[in-house]
């Protein structure tokens, strides 16, 4: 019994151990599976390290021997495969001193990892530096005690990236430039226009520092009478992306406002506004010269008209003695009509004249004739027109020129009626013939008049420019008597002076060379 | 006849309408100073007036209108006158009685003054 019980259990035993062994070789399998999948692992591991374009690279030891290098920083060392096991600083040596042993150190003494941006490094490729930029990771390198016994070395190479950040950057420094040179105001505002730079056009016109001028409103320096206007049409623009164009007064760092021509224009990313760009240029000169043309063309109609009218009038009314009466009382009228065609062919030769000197059109018709004899003949004329008027003429030399004898004669008639017309009451004109020196000859006439202000002296000579009276009463005339006789003296080689005192009066001299070769 | 005065800065329209309206009858005078109108019309016991749109810078409609608040001439008829053909209602609403726009008939203008006058005096009398 006892035997066959103790066979029982060694067979159980037996069955036991092999169940044991079974298992044991099991497990032995399992775990050579396993080690093998794990070098499988470590290897693709490596594979994948090696063969990043990352720069990879494991140090040993405080000499910093390296103990992996990948491919990519292999090349970027410039070195081949056999780097493996040297200190690093004796595969690459120029690197030492550009801070990298320091960055080393801190990291495999204090064991703080050191991260850096497009950092330039220069590397000894075949005896020429060569400068790249890295985004860099240092980092600590354990052993299964804990402690710091490498660095390992994580880097990316951003060259292309940083020379593309360095030529934007000197993009920008040209525009900011180009921008601040400019006349023009220019402006930048965001999407919802709320303005985030203005150039320096647009500061030194205001007066203002940038911060000073971002933290105004723009109302403030808009003429009070069109900041509902921009407002209106600003929002629309806003609201619909679309540009702005409009005309508006600018108050400048005097507190005088300036006509402006104003653009904006929305700058989009798929459709949608991200920021507004605006210029703004002066055209206040423009904008005078607008309205003095338009002046003019009025004056042009009324002037015009009034002669017409005048003539029409007499004629008809000589039309009537003549049916009612045979009478000899129709001279005089006859007479004042001759004087109103002649005004009307005046003035619309004077029209013909400018555009003649705009188109340099202007010819002379020079004659041998004695501008006493002239100037005598003219003011008979004009006295002839005038009786209430007081014209004294004085030679004080008898002179034959050489000269186109209508326009002078045109020259005489613009001084002496411009004379007389800004004479007021005291209709005195003085008008003397002179010898200005032995080469040439002068015709002054001088008047009590009105005068001219020092600060319109030399805006009379231009065309279209009328003298204002005080209480901003104007005087008949288109306004281009001065720029005409100006033209013709110039043609002629001679010159017109000018002496006047507000309220004394004036006095206007023309200058002609005796000899016209 | 009548005693009209004539306000214009252009001294031959206001030579030739005097010798116009003379020459139909009426004791005219001319005057180159808007700005003295009322003090003509007493001085000269003028009838009617005829009145430039623009004399020496002063716009005659200001005349007009002040002429109009004035109770010692507030009555008398205005003949207003411009080369601007599109201003007669400004003119009218300044209290002119009547616009004319040059150049004009000179039988437009004689009729249209003794027509003026003829209601007018037959308001007044």
């Amino acid at each position: 019994m006892d035997k066959d019980l103790r066979i029982k259990e060694l067979e159980r035993e037996l069955a036991e151990n092999k169940e044991q062994t079974e298992s044991l070789e099991k497990q032995v399998c399992s775990y050579e599976e396993s080690s093998a999948n794990l070098k499988e692992e470590i290897y693709q591991l490596k594979d994948f390290l090696y063969s990043s374009t990352a720069q990879i690279a494991f140090l040993k030891g405080p000499d910093y021997r390296i103990e992996f290098a990948n491919k990519s920083v292999i090349k970027v060392w410039g070195k081949g495969d056999d780097v493996v096991g040297k200190p690093l600083f004796d595969v690459i040596p120029e690197v030492r001193d550009q801070g990298i042993e320091d960055y080393l150190n801190k990291v495999y003494n204090s064991g703080e990892p050191y991260h850096a941006r497009a950092l330039p490094v220069e590397h000894n490729i075949n005896g020429e530096m060569v400068k790249s930029y890295f985004d860099f990771s240092y980092m600590p390198h354990y052993n299964s005690d804990g402690k710091i016994v490498g660095v390992d070395i994580i880097a990316q190479d951003v060259t292309q990236q940083a020379m593309l950040h360095q030529k934007v950057r000197k993009s920008e420094k040209e525009f900011r430039g180009l921008v601040d040179f400019m006349p023009h105001k220019i402006s930048i505002a965001d999407a919802e226009g709320n303005s985030v730079f203005y150039n320096k056009s647009w500061l030194d016109y205001t007066g203002m520092t940038m911060d000073e001028f971002l933290d105004s409103h723009w109302t403030q320096i808009i003429h009070p009478e069109h900041v509902e206007k921009v407002e209106q049409e600003l929002a629309e623009c806003l609201e619909k992306g679309k540009d702005l164009d409009i005309e508006l007064k600018i108050k400048d760092k005097n507190g005088d406002y300036k006509w402006h021509l104003c653009r904006a224009i929305a700058m989009k990313d798929d459709g949608i506004t991200t920021s507004w760009i605006s210029s703004s240029t002066q055209i206040q000169k423009l904008k005078e010269e607008e309205q003095r043309k338009e002046d003019f063309l009025k004056l042009v109609s009324h002037e015009l008209k009034t002669p017409v009218t005048s003539i029409k009038g007499y004629v008809q009314l000589l039309q009537s003695i003549l049916n009612s009466e045979k009478d000899n009382i129709t001279k005089p009228y006859l007479h004042r009509i001759e004087d109103q065609i002649e005004r009307l062919i005046r003035l619309i030769s004077e029209m013909l004249d400018l555009s003649r000197i705009e188109q340099n059109e202007l010819e002379l018709h020079t004659e041998e004739f004695s501008l006493n004899e002239h100037v005598e003949n003219i003011i008979e004329d004009i006295f002839h027109t005038n009786k209430d008027i007081q014209i004294e003429l004085e030679h004080l030399c008898k002179c034959d020129i050489v000269a186109d004898k209508d326009r002078i004669g045109q020259v005489i008639i613009n001084f002496i009626t411009n004379a007389l017309k800004y004479s007021m009451d005291a209709k005195r004109v003085l008008v003397k013939v002179f010898y200005e020196n032995e080469n040439h000859v002068a015709v002054s006439v001088k008047d009590f008049g009105i005068g001219i202000e020092k600060k319109d002296l030399n805006r009379i000579f231009k065309r279209f420019y009328r003298v204002s009276a005080k209480n901003e009463e104007t005087y008949a005339g288109f306004g281009i008597g001065l720029y005409l006789s100006n033209e013709i003296i110039e043609r002629h080689n001679g010159k017109i002076l000018v002496d006047s005192e507000p309220g004394e009066g004036s006095q206007f001299t023309f200058i002609l060379p005796l000899n016209q070769n | 006849m009548a005693k009209i005065l004539i306000v214009d800065d252009d001294q031959t329209i206001g030579f030739m309408l005097k010798d116009i309206l003379e020459f139909s009858g009426h004791e005219v005078t001319v005057s180159q100073q808007p700005r003295k109108t009322k003090e003509n019309i007493l001085k000269h016991n003028i009838e009617l007036v005829l009145l430039d749109k623009l004399i020496s810078g002063v716009d005659g409609t200001d005349v007009c209108a002040e002429l109009r608040e004035d109770e010692e001439v507030a009555k008398i008829p205005i003949i207003m006158m411009s080369a601007l053909h599109n201003v007669g209602e400004v003119c009218k609403s300044a209290g002119a009685t009547e616009f004319i726009s040059k150049p004009f008939d000179m039988e437009t203008l004689i009729s249209k003054t003794n027509e003026i006058l003829e209601k007018h005096n037959n308001k007044t009398s």
